[in-house]
């Protein structure tokens, strides 16, 4: 029991400092967008996500040393390319994704500090904390939604805006294979499950409480 | 609730106070006064057969049913 509090603290700890850096990110995007400072430069990386067909391949090609055997002459072929231009993101791609994501970790990070306080505090069963949960898997799933468009955002920005000499667009992964089981997708979707349960949890300590 | 509580009027005529019977019972005068103003949900067995020895009575002495209008 003291160790689970103590995990529970430590948590919270962490949660709590990665909220305040949330801040200061939102903090230093805003400042970015309102003095139009922007140090890096626009970064592509053209790989799994975006595929790209290089017309002079770059031949390389190295030894490998595989369990004590050697091999001379192996090909190497670049999957991943990334190119940095000294330019910006427009605003949608760059500035209001940013400080949307900022606000939706904040409040998402308040949230789960609030839900592990109330556990702290042995409230497990409460309205609050239904609600709680079910915001948290609704803002995991819009998230994910929200992501996924931002990809295809960058994407047709790139294919309509960037020409690489040497380079051709062929296509673009894509599938819903057993990473949706890791997305945030389908833990938003599991957390709406378990406030369900939650909800359930709390009519039956209600009835608990009432009975005398 | 059609089921009403009649604890009061049971312990005027046994010239109990409530707390003198949640002692006897064993439960919390909070948990009583729930009971009292028909807070409750439902009612153990046990409680009820510790309320019924301690105020020498039946179920149906403190429980009464009255049908919704």
């Amino acid at each position: 029991m003291r160790w689970n509090r103590l995990i529970t603290s430590v948590c919270i700890f962490i949660l709590g400092i990665s909220k305040l850096l949330t801040v200061f990110m939102v903090v230093m995007v805003l400042i970015t967008a309102l003095t139009n400072y922007v140090e890096a430069p626009v970064v592509l990386e053209m790989g799994d996500k975006i595929y790209l067909d290089v017309v002079d391949n770059v031949d390389l090609s190295t030894s490998v040393t595989y369990r004590g055997q050697t091999y001379s002459e192996v090909p190497v072929t670049p999957m991943t390319y990334f190119i940095s231009i000294d330019e910006q993101l427009p605003f949608y791609l760059s500035i209001i994704p940013g400080i949307l994501a900022g606000v939706g970790v904040f409040f998402f990070l308040h949230l789960l500090i609030k839900l592990l306080k109330s556990i702290e505090e042995r409230e497990f069963f409460s309205k609050l904390n239904v609600k709680r949960l079910r915001i948290i898997g609704l803002l995991l799933i819009v998230g994910d939604l929200s992501l996924r468009l931002y990809r295809y955002m960058t994407y047709y920005f790139i294919i309509n805006n960037v020409e690489i000499a040497g380079m051709y667009h062929s296509g673009r992964y894509f599938g819903f294979g057993m990473e949706f089981f890791a997305s945030a997708l389908f833990l938003g979707l599991m957390i709406l499950l378990i406030a369900n349960a939650f909800e359930h949890g709390l009519k039956l300590k209600e009835e608990q409480e009432l009975t005398i | 609730m059609a089921i009403i509580v009649n604890l009061d009027v049971m312990l005027a005529k046994r010239k109990m106070q409530s707390k003198e019977l949640a002692e006897t019972v064993g439960i919390t005068l909070a948990n009583l006064s729930i009971l009292k103003t028909g807070k409750a949900k439902a009612i153990r067995f046990s409680t009820l057969q510790s309320i019924c020895e301690a105020l020498e009575c039946q179920p149906g002495d403190i429980l009464e049913f009255r049908k919704d209008e």
